[in-house]
């Protein structure tokens, strides 16, 4: 099994990485523009320097490589580094020959390629062997060697660079330590222009609240529909649950979301129809307060679910309870409710559970719609809103992690087979 | 057991009415602003849009700004400067803006001239893509006179100096703040780009990208007692409609911003009686581009390329036909059953500022089928071989009529489709991603610039109040095509010498009557020349709550422009 497990994870590897080149690759073949929604008074020419600051006329490769490093190596970093407080950029190793002192030659350029280094890396600075910190004051970078005189780097504004400070025309202020790790380069929206991991992360709590919550509510009321409409064939309750599913099955979210919005915000005024994401739950109002805005999407979403989630239940349940184990656990005298609950049902979930495992990637995606109706603004509406805008690299790193949730999720329900059921064993 | 149940039931019973409560009405000290496109950034120089920058205006404050009529206001100087008040020299080369006394920035420190000479300098270093670099065009040096004086010298003569720190596209930054974020690094600066300080009635408390903006008030805010609202939230993503329902019909938002929507649904919204809805007619107008060169697909490389005049459209750049297609358009129907509250017909190329539109022009409001028949039957362009398209020359008047994919562009397109079918003319319709079509790929042959296409139809617009740039816009010289990668502003490759020498004429007028005369000279020639045929003149239709006051729908600059002075009744 543990073999397994590390075999299924190693092939996972070359599978994410293929994923990603295709993502990559299908979406640098789209001819999205993200200048294309600025106003039309933007001339051509200032448009032409938005992409090339935005680096879209990189070729493919050097992008997809970007992606990589920045995506599999920086961003895993940065979030280990700021757990844990530790540094690993490699240090910038620098003799005390190569600073060259104010007006001599060539020490503008010196300066400059330092201090960008210094930025865009994290780099710690070692001089003559001896690590130093970097000060940063206003627009000024100091390399402090725990004297008076810190070393002067350089000044970002006008390029004004100098080598040793502490002569009486240049003042140190009080200046505060750069924070190397957080220079570190990362990949940027080109719509808010801020690293994506960030508004990801930001946006995580929302989405798993209002998925979380209809997947769960989805699970405990399928289940059991799905069993007593399997003991119940054909009854009443059968039919109309049934004709239920269908129902829930069949109407797009879009549809029953507009709905409840119609009935229970304009008609009823019973819930409010966008959501607050800034809402914090503090005491009861405000947790009753979250409840009321969070259960029409919830129960959009928990409906389409439900609905697909009964159904299997059922016919899986069915299946089981005409088989000759069933009988003989009732011939033995075991109470009904043993027999359905324990014997049958155990063995009618293991699809179930496959399918809870294999649908939870999709239920994010399957969000996009009901928290755009909603403005739940979590995964799925920053991934709207990134299509819209042309902003690839959102785009890109979205797709990619819910390639990634299909992936793991794939394994896990492969796992949870093994583990429910004991004839099947992964060797 | 029973006593269990009975907790439980008892537990869900109050769950129930606590969560089935009625939404309550909105606390006093909050204003709920519903944007259904979501604020991405607050840094208005690095924006991606409309909303970006409104959602700045907040907090930055350029020194004068557009009010709902158009008209120039001082906002954070005492008096506009002008060439009576000495503030503008007399060769039109420099202007001098002197900043009011005593406006402090919301983290303390006094807005000085170096905030205003820094903000030049950031947004015009070379490797930063700055959006609002068109206004700070042609100025060659921005310099600090004393603490609250600042100097802008422009490298030519310029009769209208107010783009450079004038209105919401192109407002002060704190120097302070921006000092490390210069050239490429702009982007890297994420926590400036979403909350810079600026100088404007609210300040940022927490921003969500592509969700909400929550603003609380300026503490250094000039005018006493302002601004009303303790907290400013700022909504954004859904669709406009669900926005106009929240503001006419639950009451949830106060105000919802760009509701383009159909027109019988907006009305049946307000008649609800929660909210107003505002419209303000933008100099944007929607027009027909009617190509004056030849687009046909066998010409290779040189489809619709000027060619210095060599390569003439087959039947365009007839007058009849032109005519003919225009008198044929019923834009009131257009207007009214498709862009409703948020448009208006037509006939002139620069509509608004409402002083500058043109009266010369407006017999085509009506429509004439008959009249444009006749026209074409007097012309000799008959249709000759009974396939019900007319001919001119053996050449058929078929015409491929591309715009981008935008549900109103689709239904206007079947209409007119249908008008020019009465008339003998056959439309092939076309419409292409708006991405593609706007975006200036050189490699893609559907864009607007390339124009492999009879006719094409989208708006064309200029930002603030003065039309001279935009103007220039159909000079030779900007003619679209491979030396320029089909960037050029002359769409409809048109080339007058008369309209050249108006356009020369414009950059040294000073006088404003003499600047809309010349104006409204360019347009007429536009129009009755064949190089475009207005349709609607459109605007931003927005709604607002009847308890909210102090709205005053602007335009020209920030619909939020003035939030400082909004209030709730009651």
């Amino acid at each position: 099994m543990g073999q397994y497990l590390v075999r299924r994870l190693l092939i996972s590897i070359p599978t994410l990485l293929v994923i990603s080149l295709v993502v990559f690759a299908i979406l640098e073949l789209s001819p999205a523009d993200p200048v294309g929604n600025l106003p039309l008074t933007i001339p051509p020419a200032v448009r032409e320097q938005i992409r090339e600051a935005m680096g879209v006329n990189d070729p493919f490769l050097v992008k997809f490589a970007k992606w990589l490093r920045q995506f599999m190596v920086n961003e895993p970093l940065n979030i280990f580094e700021e757990v844990t407080g530790l540094n690993f950029a490699p240090p910038l190793s620098l003799g005390q020959d190569d600073l060259i002192s104010t007006g001599e030659e060539g020490y503008e350029e010196l300066a400059s390629s330092l201090v960008a280094d210094v930025q865009s890396t994290g780099r710690s600075v070692i001089v003559d062997g001896q690590a130093q910190e970097i000060l940063k004051s206003e627009r000024q970078y100091f390399l402090q060697d725990g004297s008076d005189s810190p070393l002067f780097l350089g000044e970002m504004a006008n390029g004004i660079v100098g080598r040793e400070l502490g002569s009486d025309n240049v003042e140190v202020a009080e200046g505060e330590l750069l924070p190397l790790n957080k220079s570190r380069l990362r990949y940027l929206s080109w719509q808010t222009r801020s690293p994506i991991i960030d508004l990801v992360i930001e946006r995580t709590p929302q989405t798993l609240w209002v998925v979380g919550l209809s997947y769960l509510a989805a699970i405990f009321v399928a289940v059991p529909i799905g069993v007593i409409q399997a003991y119940r064939q054909y009854s009443n309750f059968d039919r109309f649950t049934t004709v239920f599913a269908t129902v829930g099955f069949s109407i797009p979210t879009f549809f029953i979301g507009l709905l409840f919005i119609y009935f229970f915000s304009v008609q009823l005024g019973w819930f409010p129809s966008i959501y607050d994401t800034t809402h914090v739950v503090t005491d009861l109002d405000s947790f009753l307060f979250q409840m009321r805005q969070s259960i029409m999407p919830v129960t959009v979403l928990a409906l389409f679910y439900m609905a697909l989630l009964s159904r299997h239940t059922r016919s899986s349940m069915l299946e089981n309870l005409k088989l000759d184990y069933v009988r003989t656990a009732r011939s033995k005298g075991i109470a009904e409710r043993r027999v359905v609950g324990h014997h049958a049902l155990r063995n009618s979930l293991i699809p179930v559970v496959t399918l809870i495992a294999l649908g939870i990637p999709g239920v994010f995606q399957g969000a996009i719609i009901t928290e755009q109706i909603f403005r739940v603004n979590g995964l799925g509406q920053l991934l709207i809103i990134a299509i819209q805008g042309g902003d690839l690299p959102t785009v890109q790193t979205l797709t990619f992690i819910f390639a990634v949730l299909n992936v793991f999720f794939n394994i896990v329900a492969d796992v949870l087979y093994a583990v429910l059921d004991p004839r099947i064993r992964y060797t | 057991m029973f006593g269990k149940k009975i907790v439980v039931v008892a537990l869900l019973l109050v769950l129930c009415t606590g969560v089935l409560a009625p939404v309550s009405a909105q606390m006093g000290d909050e204003i709920n602003i519903l944007y259904w496109q979501a604020v991405s950034i607050l840094n208005p120089y690095l924006s991606g849009g409309t909303k970006d920058l409104h959602g700045s205006s907040i907090i930055l404050e350029p020194l004068a700004r557009y009010d709902e009529n158009g008209g120039l206001v001082p906002w954070l100087v005492d008096e506009l400067p002008t060439v009576e008040n000495g503030g503008i020299s007399e060769d039109l080369t420099s202007i001098t803006w002197t900043l009011s006394e005593g406006i402090l920035w919301s983290d303390g420190p006094p807005l000085t001239s170096a905030d205003v000479v820094f903000t030049w300098e950031y947004c015009v270093h070379p490797d930063f893509g700055c959006n609002a670099l068109s206004n700070f065009a042609d100025v060659e040096n921005v310099e600090a006179v004393d603490e609250r004086t600042v100097q802008v010298t422009f490298g030519i003569s310029k009769p209208f100096p107010y783009g450079p720190f004038v209105s919401h596209v192109a407002p002060i930054i704190q120097a302070a703040q921006f000092a490390d974020c210069v050239g490429a690094n702009a982007p890297n600066c994420t926590d400036q780009n979403f909350g810079p300080i600026g100088t404007g009635p609210y300040m940022v408390e927490e921003f969500r990208a592509n969700d909400v903006v929550t603003y609380v008030p300026n503490p250094n805010y000039r005018e006493e007692g302002k601004p009303y609202f303790q907290r400013v939230i700022l909504k954004g993503g859904g669709d406009a409609e669900s926005a106009a329902r929240a503001v006419l019909e639950t009451g949830e938002a106060d105000y919802a911003w760009n509701l383009q929507i159909a027109p019988a649904v907006l009305n049946t919204m307000e008649a609800a009686g929660k909210g107003t809805v505002v419209t303000v007619l933008d100099p944007d107008v929607e027009r027909l581009m009617i190509n004056q060169t030849n687009p046909a697909p066998d010409l290779g490389e040189n489809r619709s390329l000027y060619m210095g005049g060599e390569n003439p459209h087959p039947f365009l750049t007839n007058d009849a036909v032109w005519m003919a297609l225009s008198m044929a358009i019923d834009r009131n129907i257009i207007a009214e059953q498709l862009y409703g509250a948020a448009g208006q017909a037509t006939c002139n190329v620069l509509a608004q500022p409402a002083i500058y539109a043109s009266a010369n022009n407006d017999s085509c409001l009506v429509q004439d089928i008959d009249g444009a028949n006749a026209l074409l039957d007097e012309a000799g362009v008959v249709d000759s071989d009974g396939d019900g398209v007319r001919e001119l020359d053996g050449v058929p008047l078929s015409i491929l009529y591309q715009t981008s994919t935008n549900a109103v562009r689709q239904s206007t397109q079947a209409l007119i489709k249908q008008w020019w079918a009465e008339i003998g003319v056959e439309t092939e319709l076309r419409n292409i991603d708006a991405g593609v079509f706007f975006g200036g790929d050189p490699a893609s042959p559907d864009t607007y610039g390339k124009f492999y296409a009879d006719i094409e139809m989208y708006t064309n617009s200029f930002s603030g109040t003065d039309p001279e740039t935009y103007m220039g816009n159909w000079v030779c010289a900007e003619i679209s095509g491979p030396d320029n990668g089909w960037l050029g502003n002359n769409i409809p490759r048109w080339c007058n010498a008369d309209y050249e020498a108006l356009v020369a004429q414009m950059a040294q007028t000073v006088a404003i009557e003499d600047r809309i005369s010349l104006a409204m000279q360019m347009n007429d020639m536009l129009v009755n020349s064949g190089v475009m045929i207005p349709l609607i003149d459109r605007g931003v239709a927005s709604a607002y709550s009847n308890v909210l006051e102090g709205v005053r729908m602007n335009g020209w600059d920030s619909e939020l422009w003035n939030i400082a002075d909004w209030t709730r009744m009651g």
